[in-house]
């Protein structure tokens, strides 16, 4: 007897380790055909290149400044001009591409997966539980995004720590919603039972048995955040409650302390706007291309 | 619902690390040296109930908010309801007159988009609205400074008349802002606009249109637009909570006296009462958004009723 539901269960999550493989694995091959998609990937891509090998590809350190060489137009000395403090741009563009990334994925990272936690515990458990866990829930989606994050960080101080918190609490709620729905339907699936009948912990049924088949919903959402982490950092930034200076950060190369010099010198204000525009519009192709794959219902949307 | 945001917001807005007693005191953080001063700074931390504990500050702020009195700001000393009730109209202005931008760009762009399925305005459409998307509306706004002052020496004025004192003055002011930031609305609102056309214009009565012989313009904007316009309702109410968002950061380049304003100068003041109600009244005005558009959705379409 227990041979027979020890086998069941083992192939119960041979199944599921299979389904994910295979979804993984065509995922990869599917994404070649979405031309747009690969257009965001790669710059995407080349965004994580540039932002690990700062050190290396910047030709100065964020930080250094010059009397000597203040509001210098582009040139080959310095591809796109220096500042008020004779920092060189481009260095400063590189290096910021590392603080928006960290920013934007550990925060997207921490939002996600507390709000897929809430929502798989609130999918699962309904009742009390749920419906104390979801009025909560509503509350913080009450905020406008922007307005939330401003809030946080204004209450904890403007570090980058309390940036990241900030904007994963907005993304909790967000998640949350994605993956309830996804629980809700999904835990009527027959193996959950199966697992059940088995003898399966609530704790093992929920995570080892549905949250492997709620991936999909989890990574679509965490992929299209992403694009809209990095923007609501660099709006923080723009209204000086981001990662306080001379962090290297793109919203504050536009904020209101250089905007005083825009006059004088354009580009301080143009390429910054250049860079994250161009980082959002990547990670927002990619977003797409993931979610048109992994989620066909929500296609076209 | 208000009641859980409220209290969510006084507790955080009691983290703010900084004192405000101590800054009115001394300036700064430090603590005061002399006796006589600590006497004042004791003195303004009781007249401010900042000696008794948050449970019953609540208590007080929540009673007296109520009654419609959301206490004074601890710097001017002026009624905040007043302060809210002179931004608010303000904001709500800018926020409606983006949505307005967003709408006249989103919609005819997003219904060519799906009449032209897969041509090369369709691609230009969709390319277009992930591109509004991904712009800052910050950077819009900077730029829209900053260009015409560089290619005609020329700026928009930078100064707020109100509404009623010259209606085209305020308009001309506010339409740069308005557009900066209805330009990253239009996205997904062209998405949507598509989407639901694309699938509207598949069905039977559109086909009976076409084949009574109707022009082109009246099948599409009478039949089809009107069925597709309504998922796009509850989009608008979402988008409307972001476009609040935006007028936070707009309303400081451009200078307009709105909430946003009011509320980044009371955090850099430390001003609770100020930042509590300022974001009370965002998250009552989401939350009264969602509850319209709700209720507008049912009233559009008599297909949906709510029990």
């Amino acid at each position: 007897m227990s041979l027979v539901s020890s086998d069941v269960a083992t192939g119960l999550w041979a199944g599921t380790r299979f389904a994910f493989v295979a979804r993984w694995g065509g995922f990869l091959l599917q994404l070649r055909r979405k031309p747009l998609g690969l257009f965001g990937g790669a710059i995407v891509a080349l965004m994580l290149l540039v932002a690990l090998a700062a050190p290396v590809v910047a030709p100065y350190d964020y930080r250094d400044q010059s009397r000597t060489r203040l509001f210098k137009p582009p040139g080959p000395d310095h591809l796109m001009g220096t500042d008020n403090f004779g920092r060189d741009i481009f260095s400063r563009i590189i290096w910021g591409a590392q603080t928006s990334l960290y920013v934007g994925l550990v925060s997207v990272g921490v939002g996600t997966s507390l709000g897929s936690l809430v929502g798989l515990i609130s999918g699962y458990a309904m009742g009390k539980v749920d419906f104390l866990l979801q009025r909560f829930m509503d509350m913080l989606m009450a905020f406008p995004t922007l307005i939330l994050a401003i809030a946080t960080v204004a209450m904890l101080g403007p570090t980058t720590t309390n940036v990241v918190v900030a904007i994963a609490i907005v993304f909790i709620p967000t998640a949350n919603r994605v993956v309830r729905g996804a629980v809700l339907t999904e835990k009527e699936n027959q193996y959950v039972e199966a697992a059940r009948t088995v003898g399966c912990g609530t704790g093992r049924i929920i995570f080892r048995h549905i949250l492997p088949n709620v991936t999909a919903p989890i990574i679509v959402i965490a992929s299209i955040s992403l694009g809209t982490a990095i923007l609501v950092e660099s709006s923080l930034s723009f209204l000086g409650l981001g990662p306080p200076p001379p962090a290297p950060v793109w919203g504050g190369m536009l904020s209101t302390g250089a905007r005083t010099f825009f006059e004088r010198a354009p580009w301080m204000a143009i390429f910054p706007g250049i860079a994250i525009s161009l980082g959002v519009l990547g990670l927002n192709l990619l977003g797409d291309a993931v979610r048109d794959l992994l989620d066909p219902r929500l296609r076209g949307r | 619902m208000l009641l859980g945001v409220s209290i969510i917001i006084f507790a955080l807005v009691r983290i703010i690390p900084g004192d405000v007693a101590l800054l009115m005191v001394t300036g700064s953080q430090e603590a005061p040296s002399s006796l006589d001063r600590q006497a004042v700074l004791e003195e303004i931390r009781r007249q401010l109930d900042l000696d008794k504990p948050i449970v019953v500050q609540y208590g007080i702020w929540l009673s007296k908010a109520v009654q419609g009195d959301l206490g004074v700001s601890y710097w001017t000393r002026r009624p905040i309801l007043e302060e809210i009730v002179k931004t608010f109209p303000v904001t709500m202005e800018l926020a409606l007159l983006s949505l307005a931008v967003a709408l006249l760009i989103g919609v005819p762009v997003g219904v060519v988009s799906a009449v032209r399925q897969d041509s090369i305005p369709d691609y230009a459409g969709r390319f277009l609205s992930i591109g509004a998307l991904s712009i800052p509306e910050f950077w819009v706004g900077t730029m829209m400074i900053l260009l015409p002052l560089l290619w005609w020496g020329w700026i928009p004025t930078i100064k707020y008349t109100p509404l009623w004192v010259d209606p085209m003055a305020n308009l001309s002011q506010l339409i740069f802002p308005a557009v900066a930031i209805g330009v990253n609305g239009a996205g997904p609102i062209m998405r949507l606009i598509r989407s639901s056309m694309l699938e509207v214009v598949r069905q039977d009565y559109i086909r009976t249109a076409w084949a009574k012989g109707l022009r082109e313009r009246s099948v599409l904007v009478h039949h089809a637009l009107k069925n597709a316009a309504i998922p796009v309702l509850s989009l608008i109410g979402v988008r409307l909570e972001r476009l609040l968002g935006g007028t936070v950061v707009l309303e400081s380049i451009f200078t307009i006296p709105g909430m946003g304003r009011l509320a980044l100068g009371a955090i850099s003041e430390r001003d609770y009462p100020m930042v509590q109600a300022v974001i009370v009244t965002f998250a009552a005005i989401a939350i009264f958004i969602n509850l319209a558009t709700d209720l507008l959705y049912a009233w559009l379409d008599p297909r949906i009723r709510y029990q």
